[in-house]
């Protein structure tokens, strides 16, 4: 079967009723219990009848969920794969609906993930004069600075892409992500390859270093962890483009993983900025 | 939400984010990325007396801060290819830079006249999209004179001149790139 007759098949036959769900709240609701729950049991002198009060509602939900959703696994996971084999998801990203939405609100959740990395690292830093603290190594800026050329570069390429697919440029669509997963490989060698294993093994900085060695670890970590998805959905853009499944209509997964791209490519310019160069040190305790 | 009733159709789509982002990186990574470079080092010392013969300007330490060159900025006259986006893009990267700034909190400030200056190059792109940067320029040096009287009190004019300077010769740069890719027509 073609590519547009499972297409042509899963937009006719296939139902996709069973695709929503609200379970994603439930399950929301349940996690937001158990970080209140956490949070209480580390407040000395609060209500430990209301923690675990909470941890009982957490299970409760979490059994709720495992009774209902699994069961339901099978099917879901049926039509995800016809959507994959299908093409393209149908509609363009800036049309609100069918990628757009989606993604935005996934944006938006990590947009306050790291938001409240960031948050916790100005905190921590706000109460140092000097950063990074004496005595600890001073982060040289080449390694960074050849991580921003090749995100930058890789951004460029996933435009070219994403101006293509909508002229109908396969070759633009093929080796646009082809080159943005080449650099993106290249980012994550050099930081989890490179940089991390040089800063360890020499001991110029570790994770035991004080706050500013286990700050630079976790948020670069994150960030590495964040690429490292960007380069996996990079690839599976780049799969389905050499089987030509994207076209002028059907591109929204492309549109969708280039976006998740270009977000993380921002998030790294903070990092360089506040890690590498000691962003907003103005708002530093005196000394 | 239908695809029909879209409040976001036409204004935010993933090309324009793309280059925001893309613009917003090379502007940032042009100041973090490479070694600073201030408008002092560049300048020949004849001319620098001559605008600051008392040659107190010169020997600041936070003018030279202040005075060093943006790169990001060559990219202003490609305001006229690039629309919005762009101009988001240039001052998040301006804003970027300006959270290490060594001359303090005011500098966060400076991305908002980056951002208006950008906005009249956008606005009097045509004819020949000169009117657009040199209004940026002035807007540029002017509040980076501010900046520079505020946080020293030195002498106003040496200051001026200096910002002047600094800001029209790296748009001047990018004007000449923006009139070769015009002409090459790789921006359409």
């Amino acid at each position: 079967m073609t590519n547009n007759e499972e297409k042509v098949e899963f937009e006719h036959h296939v139902d996709t009723s069973e695709i929503h769900s609200y379970m994603p709240a439930l399950i929301g609701l349940g996690a937001g219990a158990f970080v209140a729950a956490g949070v209480i049991f580390m407040l000395k002198g609060f209500s430990l009848q209301l923690g675990a009060g909470l941890v009982g509602l957490f299970v409760l939900l979490i059994f709720i969920f495992l009774r209902g959703e699994i069961p339901r696994w099978p099917k879901i996971t049926k039509e995800a794969e016809h959507m994959v084999k299908a093409g393209g998801t149908p509609g363009e990203f800036h049309e609100i609906g069918d990628v757009g939405f989606p993604t935005a609100l996934f944006l938006l959740s990590e947009i306050a993930f790291f938001g409240g990395a960031f948050v916790a690292y100005f905190y921590l830093r706000s109460a140092y004069a000097v950063w990074p603290p004496e005595g600890l190594h001073h982060l040289d800026v080449v390694i960074p600075s050849i991580q921003t050329g090749l995100l930058i570069v890789s951004s460029i390429m996933i435009e070219w892409s994403t101006a293509g697919v909508k002229k109908g440029n396969q070759t633009a669509v093929k080796f646009g992500f082809l080159g943005a997963v080449i650099l993106g490989l290249g980012f994550v060698v050099i930081q989890m390859g490179y940089e991390w294993p040089n800063l360890l093994t020499t001991g110029e900085l570790t994770p035991r270093d004080g706050l500013f060695g286990a700050s630079f670890f976790l948020l670069t970590g994150i960030h590495g962890v964040h690429v490292i998805a960007g380069v996996i959905a990079n690839s599976v853009v780049t799969i389905k483009a050499f089987r030509n499944q994207f076209d002028e209509k059907n591109h929204g997964f492309l549109e969708a993983a280039g976006t998740y791209w270009h977000f993380v490519h921002i998030v790294w310019l903070f990092l360089f900025a506040f890690l590498w160069q000691d962003g907003l040190s103005y708002f530093q305790a005196v000394a | 939400m239908s695809k029909q009733n879209n409040p976001l159709k036409g204004i935010f789509n993933t090309s324009r984010f793309g280059l925001f982002v893309i613009t917003a990186g090379i502007t940032a990574a042009g100041s973090l990325g490479l070694p600073e470079t201030s408008i002092f080092t560049l300048l020949p010392s004849s001319l620098l007396t001559a605008i600051d013969p008392s040659g107190e300007v010169i020997a600041s330490e936070k003018l030279h801060v202040l005075l060093t060159i943006i790169p990001g900025f060559m990219l202003a006259p490609f305001i006229a290819f690039f629309g919005m986006a762009a101009i988001f893009g240039i001052t998040l990267g301006h804003l970027v830079i300006a959270t290490t700034s060594k001359v303090g909190a005011i500098d966060l400030l400076s991305p908002l006249f980056t951002f208006l200056g950008l906005f009249f190059i956008r606005q009097y792109k045509s004819p020949g999209n000169i009117i657009g940067p040199l209004i940026f320029v002035l807007l540029i040096s002017l509040w980076l004179s501010y900046v520079g009287i505020s946080v020293t009190g030195f002498n106003m004019l040496p200051v001026m001149l200096l910002t002047l300077i600094t800001q029209l010769g790296i748009v001047s740069v990018g004007y000449v790139f923006y009139l070769l890719a015009k002409q090459l027509k790789i921006f359409k």
